[in-house]
């Protein structure tokens, strides 16, 4: 439970940072990711890493 | 009077640095420990091995800092992606994977996997933590400061000022103009891996002709206020985080190197026009940071610079900023990369909480002690040969001397890139045939790759221009070899004359100055030539087990482990 209290404590963080920077426009591509996210996680495909050559991101 | 733990990680070289009352109790990179270079995972090994050594628990943690900001990373990622839309469509499901896959729960997971009350972990500001790192361990009560790396959040060199214990932000310079991915995406354009090979093309511009002059206007514009922007049709990293140069660059330089040939720049023009552009990549890269030292020192006037960052790690161009920039005294963090970070992190951490500013930074022997009573027991047990020394310093100046290579384990670990006398193999400086079976044997590096000098400081200036400052002692920065004593040094010295000097002091390194000095009996000189004590692509040794490893898998002549000597024969 504690976990789950982490994780929407932090999702309430980045909703609190996108809307004080007015960064509006940004909110549908952060729900498609948080969406993509999901799935990603419950297929497991998160497993694949590409060689990045520079951890920008 | 607080305990704060700084952590750096997720993206390289992650570590773990814990302040108690104001001072720096322990800085630990997690690759010692974890065994994998430059291991860029969350640093638990590293933050439980600094708690166990100070003795405290996560539960007597004040406060966990992160050396970065997740969510303004997040930010800069998503604006990243948009703008660059749609060439950024490759790269979409691995930035996706990455955020979501840990990143932006980095709080979250320190928290849990430490066992930390959440509303004790908080973050800092990547560049903040970075000019922490250098300025508030620097001996220096009032510095500017430059933070110089890839990217941070979003920032990838900044001025600060920094007073007392306070640092006020000047100006910065954002992604994707970046000194830190241009050096990335010419060392990949070399061939070289990236966040490994830049040492490599620092060595290698000694051997070339800065004569792209014209082609890299392209690359890079530098401004007369000291900012500067890319190129970026060149780069591509901005749309495709596997390639640091694009197509366009391979057309104005010709093609790129294949990463595994072997080199030869004696018979290959095609090498040697490699090497032409590693130097113009050198004397560009260094330009640009002296354009930006000049502006340091206009806007702040003061006499001092510190710098951090994994651009900072270039000690050819900070002995530039030392001789040209104006300043009168230059530190470098010896963690300058990401991993110092996590040491900046702490230190603000600390300070938040009412606690002073560390005492300068005398000794890099801040990881985890050997231990020779272990080592003894695991030695005699593998069949190896075990005896105490009568004198350690005298017994390794003599094997020295003699022609013989050394691992030498004293005390408590480096925390930073370099050997520094804790974890390092001694050779030499004045026997050519040690190098070649370092280079050959032992190390396998490329053979246009220098070894560097550690020298006693009060004699350093008899053999070394310039030396001792207050780079010396970490070495982070080069020397010229005084002319006469070149040909003497020719395993230390590299082709252009200078070398990567050590300068050890009796306090802070006793039991390598005491080696230094038994070898000014035994050769003349109290030099040695010191490389860093791992293998091929490892990490620098960490424990005894290590040190017993490596003795057992490579051709060195004996591993001295405080007053252990031990050998692969029976004893």
């Amino acid at each position: 439970m504690s976990r789950l209290g982490n994780r929407l404590r932090t999702i309430g963080r980045i909703l609190r940072h996108f809307a004080s920077r007015k960064r509006w426009f940004l909110v549908p591509l952060l729900l498609v990711l948080l969406l993509a996210g999901g799935l990603l996680v419950a297929t497991g495909g998160l497993s694949y890493v590409a060689p990045f050559i520079y951890s920008i991101f | 009077m607080a305990a704060v733990l700084g952590i750096s990680g997720e993206y390289h070289d992650a570590a773990a640095a814990l302040v108690i009352d104001g001072v720096v109790v322990a800085a630990v990179q997690e690759e010692r420990l974890s065994r994998i270079k430059n291991d860029a995972r969350l640093p638990i090994h590293a933050a439980r091995a600094c708690l166990s050594h100070a003795g405290i628990s996560a539960g007597d943690l004040d406060r966990v800092v992160f050396y970065e900001d997740p969510i303004e990373k997040l930010e800069r990622v998503l604006v990243s992606t948009l703008r660059t839309f749609p060439r950024s469509l490759r790269q979409f499901p691995r930035a996706l994977g990455a955020q979501l896959g840990g990143k932006v729960w980095v709080i979250d997971r320190i928290a849990e996997t430490l066992g930390v009350a959440r509303d004790r972990v908080t973050s800092t500001e990547h560049h903040r933590a970075h000019a922490a790192s250098a300025f508030l361990v620097s001996p220096y009560a009032r510095a500017a400061i430059l933070t110089v790396d890839g990217v941070g959040e979003t920032t990838s060199t900044a001025l600060w000022h920094g007073e007392g214990s306070q640092l006020r932000e000047l100006g910065r310079i954002e992604y994707p103009h970046s000194l830190g991915l241009f050096y990335a995406g010419l060392t990949a354009y070399l061939g070289f891996e990236v966040n490994e090979g830049e040492y490599k093309v620092m060595g290698l511009a000694a051997y070339g002709t800065p004569r792209f002059g014209d082609e890299f206007a392209k690359l890079i514009r530098i401004a007369d206020d000291g900012t500067f922007e890319l190129g970026l049709p060149y780069f591509a990293y901005l749309a495709d985080a596997e390639l640091g140069f694009g197509p366009a660059m391979e057309q104005l330089l010709g093609p790129c190197r294949p990463s595994q040939r072997p080199w030869d720049l004696e018979h290959s023009a095609d090498d040697r026009r490699y090497a032409d552009i590693a130097a113009t990549l050198q004397q560009v890269t260094e330009e640009a940071l002296l354009g930006l030292a000049r502006q340091a020192r206009r806007r702040t006037g003061e006499f001092a610079l510190c710098l951090a960052g994994g651009v900072a790690l270039n000690a050819v161009a900070n002995a530039r900023l030392q001789r040209e920039s104006g300043f009168e005294r230059v530190f470098v963090h010896p963690a300058a990369g990401d991993a110092g970070g996590a040491l900046g992190a702490a230190i603000l951490g600390a300070i938040e909480l009412g606690d002073p500013r560390p005492a300068p930074l005398a000794s890099a022997a801040l990881g985890l002690p050997i231990d020779p009573g272990a080592a003894s027991a695991l030695a005699r047990e593998l069949g190896l040969g075990v005896r105490t020394a009568k004198t350690v310093a005298g017994e390794v100046a003599e094997l020295v001397a003699g022609g013989k290579i050394v691992a030498f384990c004293q005390g408590r670990f480096e925390w930073g890139p370099r050997a520094l006398g804790q974890r390092s193999i001694l050779a030499n400086p004045a026997d050519r045939d040690s190098r070649e079976r370092l280079n050959r044997a032992i190390k396998r590096r490329e053979p246009f790759r220098p070894f560097a000098p550690a020298v006693l400081r009060e004699r350093a200036p008899t053999y070394f221009e310039g030396a001792p400052n207050d780079l010396t002692p970490f070495m982070t920065s080069i020397c010229p070899i005084a002319p006469a004593h070149r040909a003497r040094l020719a395993s230390v010295c590299h082709v252009d004359g200078s070398a990567r000097v050590q300068t050890v002091d009796a306090t802070t390194a006793p039991e390598l100055a005491a080696v230094l000095a038994a070898l000014d009996h035994t050769i003349g000189m109290p030099i040695a030539l010191n490389t860093s004590l791992n293998g091929a692509g490892e990490p620098i040794i960490a424990s005894e087990i290590d040190a017993l490893g490596f003795l057992m898998s490579h051709p060195i002549d004996a591993l001295v482990i405080g007053e252990l000597v031990i050998t692969r024969g029976a004893g």
